[in-house]
C-alpha cells in the first residue's frame, strides 16, 4: 500500500474517531470528510425517534441567544474603545453600559429566553465561553435612567467590586449602601457610598441578591437599618 | 413549530428570504432521492438564514438524527443536547454544505454522530448496554433503507458484510460507541496494536470493495 493510500487510511481511523483528529491541514481534512460521508450510512439502520416537544423551540432561543451575544460583544468593543477614549467610567461600568445601551438587543434576548421586561435592568447572560461575574446596576427607584452604582461579584474568589457614579445624597444627609441576601431578610450594611471604585472581599453574594442605597443622616444609619432606600438593584449572572 | 416566535432571519449580511430555494437538479450528488432532494433544498435556504427551511428540516431530520444520538449516548439529556448542538450547528453553518461533496442526509448525520460522540466523552459514558447487535448489517441490507436520505446504504452493508467478523465489529463498535483505539482494545480484551492491524485492514478492504460498487455504478 502506497503512502497515499496508508494516509487515507488514516483518515478513515480519524473518522471513525479511533485516533485523535488533531491538526489537519487542508487536505487531510477533505480526506477525513469524504470518510465520515461514507460512514453516514451507518445511521440508516437506527430507527427514527421522536425528540421530546418543544425541543425546537429551545433551538431557536439557543441561536437568537448566540447572536445577540455576538452583536453584544461588538457593542462592548465598541463601548471599551470609548472609554479608553474618555476615561470616565471603570471597566466594569463600561461592560455593563453595554447592555444598557443597547435596548433593541436587550429586549430581543429577554423574549427570546422567555423573561418578563425587566424593570431593573436585571439581565440574565450564560451563553459566553468568557469569565462569568455577577453584576448588578443599582437604579433610582423614580428614574431607572440615573444609575448610582455599579455592583460586580468574581464568583471565583468572592471578591465584590463597587462603582460608583456621580449622585448626590439629598441635603444633609449621605448615601450608604446595602447587601440584602436572596432580597429579602435583614440588609447588611456595606458602608456609606464610596467616593471611588473599591473592592470589599469576602462577601458571600449570590444571583438574586439585592443592593440599595439608602439617604442616612450625617455618619451613617444610626439603627443598623436603612432609613430610605431610594436605588434598587438586583444581582445577576453575566457571561462574557 | 417556529411560528408564532420571534426567531429573526439572518442578519444582514447574510439575511435570507422567506422564498424557499429549490434544489438544483444538475447538481452532481444530490442524492436524486425526494427526501434528501428536499433536505439539500433546505440547506441551501437555511444557507440564505431561511427560518422556515429550518423548521421544516428539523421536523423532517430530527427524528432519524435523534434516534442515532439517542443510540450513541444511551442517555436523554446528553442526547438533547447534542441535538440541540446539531442544529444550531447546522443554521451556523449551511453555507459550508456543498451538494457536490455528497448527500444533504450524509452531512447533517456527520454533524450529529460527530456532536454525540463529542458530548459522551465530555461526560462520561452511560453503563446502560453496549453491545452491537447483528442487526445494524441486517437492518442495512433491507432495501426499503437504502431510499432513506439518498445514503448508499445498500453498497456499504454489502461492503460491511464482506469484512471478516473482528474488522465489521471494530468498526461498527467505534461508530456506534465512539471508541477510541485504546477504549475498543480494553472492550474486546486484545492488545491495542493488533486492534489497530484489524481495524486498519478492514478499513482497507473496505475502501476496496466501496470503490469497486462505485466503478460497477458507472
Amino acid at each position: 500500500m502506497g503512502r497515499a493510500d496508508e494516509r487515507d487510511i488514516d483518515a478513515a481511523e480519524r473518522a471513525l474517531g479511533v485516533v485523535p483528529r488533531g491538526r489537519e491541514s487542508a487536505r487531510e481534512a477533505e480526506a477525513r470528510e469524504a470518510w465520515e460521508m461514507r460512514f453516514a450510512g451507518l445511521a440508516a439502520v437506527i430507527p427514527p425517534v421522536a425528540p421530546p416537544p418543544g425541543l425546537f423551540g429551545t433551538i431557536e432561543t439557543k441561536i437568537q441567544l448566540d447572536e445577540t451575544v455576538v452583536e453584544l460583544q461588538a457593542e462592548r468593543r465598541r463601548r471599551r474603545a470609548w472609554r479608553r477614549a474618555s476615561g470616565v467610567l471603570g471597566a466594569v461600568a463600561a461592560v455593563l453600559l453595554a447592555f444598557v445601551l443597547v435596548p433593541g438587543a436587550l429586549d430581543r434576548v429577554r423574549q427570546a429566553a422567555g423573561l418578563a421586561p425587566a424593570d431593573d435592568g436585571a439581565l440574565t447572560l450564560a451563553t459566553g465561553d468568557g469569565p462569568v461575574r455577577y453584576v448588578a446596576l443599582v437604579r433610582h427607584d423614580d428614574d431607572p435612567t440615573l444609575t448610582g452604582l455599579v455592583v460586580q461579584v468574581d464568583p471565583d474568589t468572592g471578591e465584590l467590586t463597587l462603582v460608583p457614579t456621580r449622585v448626590a445624597p439629598p441635603e444633609n444627609s449621605v448615601f450608604e449602601v446595602w447587601h440584602l441576601p436572596g432580597g429579602e431578610g435583614t440588609p447588611r450594611s456595606l458602608g456609606l457610598f464610596p467616593e471611588g471604585k473599591i473592592t470589599v472581599e469576602a462577601v458571600m453574594a449570590q444571583p438574586g441578591d439585592t443592593f440599595s442605597i439608602s439617604a442616612e443622616p450625617l455618619g451613617g444609619s444610626p439603627d443598623g437599618y436603612p432609613s430610605e432606600p431610594l436605588f434598587h438593584g438586583t444581582l445577576t449572572l453575566a457571561s462574557f | 413549530m417556529a411560528d408564532g416566535r420571534s426567531f429573526p432571519d439572518r442578519a444582514p449580511g447574510r439575511a435570507g428570504s422567506d422564498t424557499e430555494r429549490l434544489p438544483r437538479s444538475d447538481r452532481a450528488g444530490a442524492g436524486g432521492g425526494g427526501v434528501d432532494a428536499a433536505i439539500t433544498a433546505h440547506l441551501l435556504a437555511i444557507a440564505g438564514g431561511n427560518r422556515r427551511s429550518f423548521a421544516a428540516l428539523y421536523e423532517k431530520a430530527s427524528p432519524k438524527l435523534f434516534g442515532l444520538i439517542l443510540r450513541i449516548t444511551r442517555d436523554r439529556g446528553t442526547a438533547e443536547d447534542a441535538l440541540q448542538d446539531t442544529f444550531v450547528h447546522i443554521w451556523q453553518n449551511a453555507g459550508r454544505f456543498d451538494p457536490a461533496r455528497g448527500p444533504a442526509m450524509a452531512w447533517i448525520t456527520v454533524i450529529a454522530r460527530n456532536r454525540a460522540v463529542d458530548l459522551v466523552r465530555k461526560r462520561g459514558r452511560s453503563t446502560a448496554g453496549s453491545e452491537v447487535g447483528p442487526e445494524p448489517l441486517d437492518a442495512m441490507a433491507d432495501p426499503s433503507a437504502a431510499a432513506d436520505g439518498g445514503l448508499d446504504v445498500l453498497a456499504l452493508a454489502r461492503c460491511l458484510g464482506q469484512l471478516d467478523d473482528r474488522g465489521q465489529e471494530l468498526v461498527l463498535l467505534a461508530y456506534f460507541e465512539g471508541w477510541t483505539r485504546e477504549e475498543l482494545a480494553q472492550r474486546i480484551d486484545a492488545p491495542v496494536n493488533s486492534v489497530k492491524t484489524w481495524l486498519r485492514r478492514g478499513l482497507i478492504a473496505l475502501r476496496a470493495c466501496l470503490e469497486g460498487e462505485n466503478d460497477g455504478a458507472r
